[in-house]
């Protein structure tokens, strides 16, 4: 499970990144914006200057023609000529430049015929000049009419002028606050941005302190755990030499008991009338299955100190030497035998002929009784598998009480039926359970037993 | 009389518990194996005997028994010290030592046999099978088997 501060971590890295495109968006349409204002500002200062060019070529045209009216010089005519020329051709880049002010186009449209009449009326005079003195010139060239009309068009290029200025003016104003207004804005992102770098790093460090107070967690709760286990170790070594040494220091007075009850029986037995005989008989009995129980009991404590060594074992040799073995502790019983086909496994030789010792044995204990005893050894496979199994035709068990059946000193028959200490299950157990394979059993009142087994899948493969 | 008992011991029987011992003893009884046996009641008593000293330091050292009969767990001196020093002795080293014991620790029967003991017996805990062992023991060791000297 992810913690809160990692989604949150995830969630920042992610604000991050797209306020960073942000600011990066906002300075290119910025940038965009200043270039595309200082275009028009540019071009607000060449309709400055196309304007003062313009009137300075009306101004030259009058002091030319002037000149010309003057000196009477033809040299002068021509200029006059050139001058006309570079004002229409003035005022007809005007009109192009100033397509984007529809103000100044009109203001153009009236001043296009004035000028017309102007440049016609010093043209009408130039050609009346061939026929008057120079002192003639003068009423009609100072006349009231020619003057109003240059005053005319002065006034409405200088009224364009005032027009584009007040235009420069705006437009130096919009990209002056345009710049302003961009520069706070990426100030204002890259403080947010920093802003969120910082709280990532918080988040970072405190995540780091987290997962190091969680390690450091794990590693105290290793330490107790490797501290418990070594607990346990040694409590259960003290337990397993403290069962050892009471089976063991119990074994010399059973001993006694059993032996001079033994002796006593010899040596005056005769002396005792048949009750004597049969009390002494019973204490005999009694240290005897007292000595088996301790027997069992160390065999038992031994079997969990034991170190398992495995070995290629062929369970059919095994089987077949095993039930030998129990043949011969049931002498004078028949029993039908049969030992299917057993595959081999690896396995500890000794503990795995101690537990079939006491799986047969058992077989032949319980079903003994029976008009035709019989014991089935045989396996199967199951997902790769060995299933062994041991099955007799015996008293059997119910299986209401089968969770009691591999329990040490639990029996499910009283000892007058079936002698037993209630060890040999458990035996049978520990050693299934140190080659990792598993036990159980099926069994049905009067009608037999069936104890089954694996040693464990990892063995059989390695 | 005392002198010319011991002189006829062929096998020194080290045993703390004298229930134990006696019941060892009537089985060997059987085989009249007891009146060649010297039982000693400790590890202590049982190197005091074979070299000669303390309580037995007027005993003819020279005379050694064909057989050491030990258990394991005795007081002061266990069995083990004992069949070390035994095996590490010129005088002693070629004696057959059984070890009769209730121990059937690995760790005990390693050890026994790492220090060179000729047998290991764990004592059985039924009486009958008890005797049988013990007069085995008897009847191999002193009858049986045959030894150097």
């Amino acid at each position: 499970m992810k913690s809160m501060i990692e989604t949150n971590i995830v969630r920042g890295l992610a604000v991050i990144i797209i306020l960073n495109t942000l600011i990066a968006g906002a300075s290119y349409y910025t940038i965009r914006q200043s270039q595309e204002l200082r275009d028009w500002e540019s071009h607000t200062q060449e309709v400055l200057i196309n304007l003062e060019e313009t009137l300075s070529s009306f101004s030259e045209m009058h002091a030319v023609f002037r000149g010309y009216v003057l000196f009477n010089e033809p040299g002068l005519l021509t200029s006059f000529f050139e001058s006309k020329k570079n004002l229409l051709k003035k005022i007809q880049e005007l009109e192009t430049l100033t397509l984007d002010n529809p103000r100044q186009q009109e203001q153009l449209r009236i001043i296009s015929p004035l000028v017309f009449e102007k440049t016609s009326s010093f043209e009408t005079l130039i050609m009346d000049k061939k026929h008057r003195s120079v002192a003639s010139y003068i009423g009609p060239f100072r006349s009231t009419q020619g003057i109003i009309l240059t005053r005319k068009i002065q006034s409405l290029f200088s009224e364009m002028k005032k027009e584009e200025i007040r235009l420069l003016t705006i437009r130096k104003a919009d990209s002056e606050r345009n710049l302003f207004v961009a520069a706070i804005l990426i100030f204002l992102g890259i403080l947010l941005n920093l802003t969120f770098i910082i709280l990532q790093y918080i988040l970072i460090y405190k995540e780091s302190q987290r997962r190091q107070i969680a390690e450091e967690e794990v590693e105290l709760s290793n330490k107790n755990l490797k501290e418990y286990s070594g607990q346990l170790e040694r409590s259960n070594k003290d337990l397993e030499s403290f069962s050892y040494s009471v089976s063991h220091d119990l074994r010399a007075p059973i001993r006694g008991i059993s032996g001079f009850s033994k002796i006593l029986m010899e040596d005056f037995g005769k002396n005792l009338d048949e009750e004597g005989q049969r009390i002494l008989n019973i204490i005999i009995k009694n240290s005897e299955n007292m000595g088996q129980l301790i027997d069992d009991l160390l065999e038992f404590s031994r079997l969990g100190r034991r170190e398992i060594a495995f070995t290629n074992v062929n369970m059919q040799q095994v089987m077949e030497r095993v039930l030998e073995e129990v043949k011969d502790c049931y002498p004078g019983i028949k029993i039908e035998t049969r030992i299917g086909e057993l595959p081999s496994i690896k396995a500890d030789s000794a503990l795995l002929k101690q537990m079939l010792f006491n799986l047969i044995s058992n077989a032949f204990k319980y079903s003994k009784d029976k008009e035709h005893p019989k014991v089935d050894i045989d396996s199967y496979q199951n997902n790769g598998e060995v299933t062994y199994f041991i099955k007799d035709n015996g008293a059997g068990f119910d299986m209401r009480y089968q969770h009691k059946l591999f329990n040490i000193f639990q029996r499910l028959h009283h000892s007058e039926q079936f002698e037993g200490t209630g060890v040999g299950l458990a035996i049978v157990k520990r050693v299934i359970e140190k080659h990792n394979g598993k036990v159980w059993a099926e069994g049905k009142v009067n009608e037999g037993a069936c104890f089954y087994f694996t040693l464990g899948v990892q063995e059989n493969n390695a | 009389m005392h002198n010319l008992q011991d002189n006829l011991i062929s096998i020194l029987y080290a045993e703390d518990n004298p229930q134990d011992s006696e019941l060892t003893l009537r089985s060997l009884k059987r085989h009249n194996l007891t009146n060649h046996l010297k039982l000693v009641r400790d590890g202590e008593e049982a190197l005091e005997y074979l070299y000669a000293t303390g309580r037995y330091s007027e005993r003819d050292k020279t005379q050694i028994p064909s057989l050491i009969l030990l258990d394991l767990k005795m007081p002061k001196v266990d069995g083990i010290e004992v069949l070390r020093q035994v095996r590490n002795n010129e005088l002693t080293k070629m004696i057959p030592v059984v070890i009769l014991t209730s121990s059937a620790e690995e760790k005990d029967i390693v050890e026994s046999y790492r220090l060179g003991v000729n047998s290991y017996v764990v004592k059985p805990l039924e009486f009958g099978k008890f005797s049988d062992v013990a007069s085995e023991i008897g009847f191999y060791w002193i009858l049986m088997n045959k030894s150097i000297t």
